[in-house]
């Protein structure tokens, strides 16, 4: 179901800790709320689920008002399914009576049946029997998904999902998750601070900065095409360049850029990021490398580019530039450079 | 005017123990983590079922220790009993100490050793539940 978010206030004291948002998350979507932490989205999630009531604004779950400036439902009465970062397991109850927590208005056979699948969908029906503290960090985190999605609900929440589990799990799990949530056809809100987590999981991304939205766009437009200088730095590595705006382009140290919508004239700052940059060893070029950072699959470069500037460049590891080299560097020809600033 | 009733001696003893109880509850209830609370909420329980299918069972433990402990401070309890109490009706402490304070200690063993040994009931179960605390 699709749940929206009209002009979302909350502050604690003096902090406005979410500041005027608008979400629309439609119906069997993956949003991403990236930021920052202290940015708000946590709170932006406790407002959904119902944790907190906000100051102004509507969210709306399907149909209904959950919560206006004016009155706020229950938590239980709201249809979300929430999985916490430290999921939040009843330590008490075993992995079926987790599952089944949330199924108490059910029948007991349909209670059985539902939670069957539900631990059928996650993998875990050998360890239906097993208590919280037996499983392992990923399974945990399966249980918490399974126990959210149960009750079939209108949405899931997820907050940092994956942030207590080990980085070689992440991935792996990450893809698992997302697969679980489109099998089960569920519309679900992610919260994280890891842009890769965001990148890869969202079909939609909405960066937060201090309590706002700043841009809700496709992953891929995020990253390509961010709205202001503090986006592209946010999200990924990026070179930022000064430039003058001349016929529609953006003349910079390192060529120019399309930027039809700029008047003529005008100063503005491109961002250009480092796997848009390619080398070439050049005796008399215009850069030298200064540092190499190997990262396996790819090499990233910081280089001084006219003797001031630092560009950083990203490239495969394929042939390796050596610090000290002396390199001509510009942008690949498909190379495209949002103005940002 | 209540004076010499089970309800008086049952209100003394509240006042009187409360903060013993508490104490034991209260550490039990700070180890219970408020993404629990929540995650039944969200799960659709309310208040009152959140408290009976989360916290209780899981200050179960501290509940019992509580108990244990205020029963064993009511059972040897002596001053509040002693003006409170509804006629006829002697705990063992006030059986020793009117034994004692006429000097007929031979009658005042009896119910002594009787404290001593229903005292230790309770310490041999607390130390049995210690145990299983630190298990989990």
């Amino acid at each position: 179901m699709s749940v929206k978010l009209e002009s979302v206030e909350k502050s604690f004291g003096a902090t406005h800790a979410v500041a005027g948002v608008d979400l629309d998350v439609r119906d069997g979507e993956l949003v991403a709320v990236l930021g920052p932490s202290g940015c708000g989205k946590t709170t932006l999630l406790r407002l959904i689920a119902g944790f907190e009531a906000p100051d102004a604004g509507v969210i709306t779950v399907g149909a209904e008002v959950v919560a206006d400036g004016a009155r706020a439902i229950a938590p239980e009465r709201r249809r979300i399914g929430m999985v916490f970062q430290d999921y939040a397991l009843f330590p008490h109850l075993r992995v079926r009576a987790n599952v089944e927590f949330g199924l108490s208005r059910h029948g007991a056979d349909e209670r059985a049946a539902l939670s069957k699948r539900t631990l059928e969908l996650v993998s875990l029906q050998h360890k239906a029997d097993r208590y919280p503290h037996e499983l392992s960090g990923g399974e945990r985190q399966r249980v918490a998904l399974a126990r959210a999605l149960a009750p079939e609900p209108a949405i899931v929440l997820l907050d940092e999902p994956f942030s207590s589990l080990d980085a070689s799990l992440r991935a792996e799990l990450r893809r698992e998750v997302e697969l679980i949530l489109r099998d089960a056809g569920a519309t679900a809100l992610l919260v994280t601070h890891d842009q890769e987590e965001a990148l890869t999981l969202a079909d939609r991304l909405a960066v937060m900065r201090d309590g706002a939205l700043v841009q809700v766009d496709a992953p891929e437009a995020v990253y390509s095409r961010p709205v202001d200088r503090w986006a592209a730095e946010f999200v990924g590595e990026v070179n930022v360049l000064p430039g003058m705006a001349r016929a529609g382009k953006v003349a910079t140290d390192l060529g120019s850029f399309a930027a039809p919508a700029v008047e003529d004239g005008r100063r503005v700052h491109v961002a250009i990021r480092p796997e848009q940059l390619e080398l070439r060893r050049d005796e008399h070029g215009n850069a030298e490398i200064v540092q190499r950072e190997f990262r396996g699959h790819d090499v990233l470069y910081r280089l001084r580019h006219e003797e001031h500037r630092t560009v950083i460049v990203q490239l495969p590891s394929v042939d390796l530039f050596e610090v000290g080299e002396s390199v001509f560097v510009r942008p690949v020809p498909a190379a495209a450079a949002p103005v940002v600033e | 005017m209540l004076t010499g009733t089970v309800i008086a001696l049952f209100a003394a003893y509240s006042v009187r123990f409360l903060a013993l109880a508490f104490q034991s509850v209260d550490s039990g209830l700070e180890r219970v983590p408020r993404s629990l609370d929540e995650a039944a909420r969200g799960l659709g329980s309310d208040r009152l079922d959140v408290l009976a299918r989360v916290h209780v069972p899981l200050i179960s433990t501290a509940l019992l220790t509580a108990a244990l402990v205020v029963f064993t401070e009511v059972m040897k309890e002596l001053p509040a009993t002693l003006l409170l109490r509804p006629l006829g009706g002697d705990t063992l402490a006030i059986a020793v100490w009117q034994a004692t304070s006429e000097s007929l200690y031979e009658t005042a063993a009896l119910p002594a050793l009787a404290i001593v040994l229903v005292g230790l009931l309770p310490v041999a179960l607390l130390v049995r539940l210690s145990r299983t605390m630190s298990r989990t």
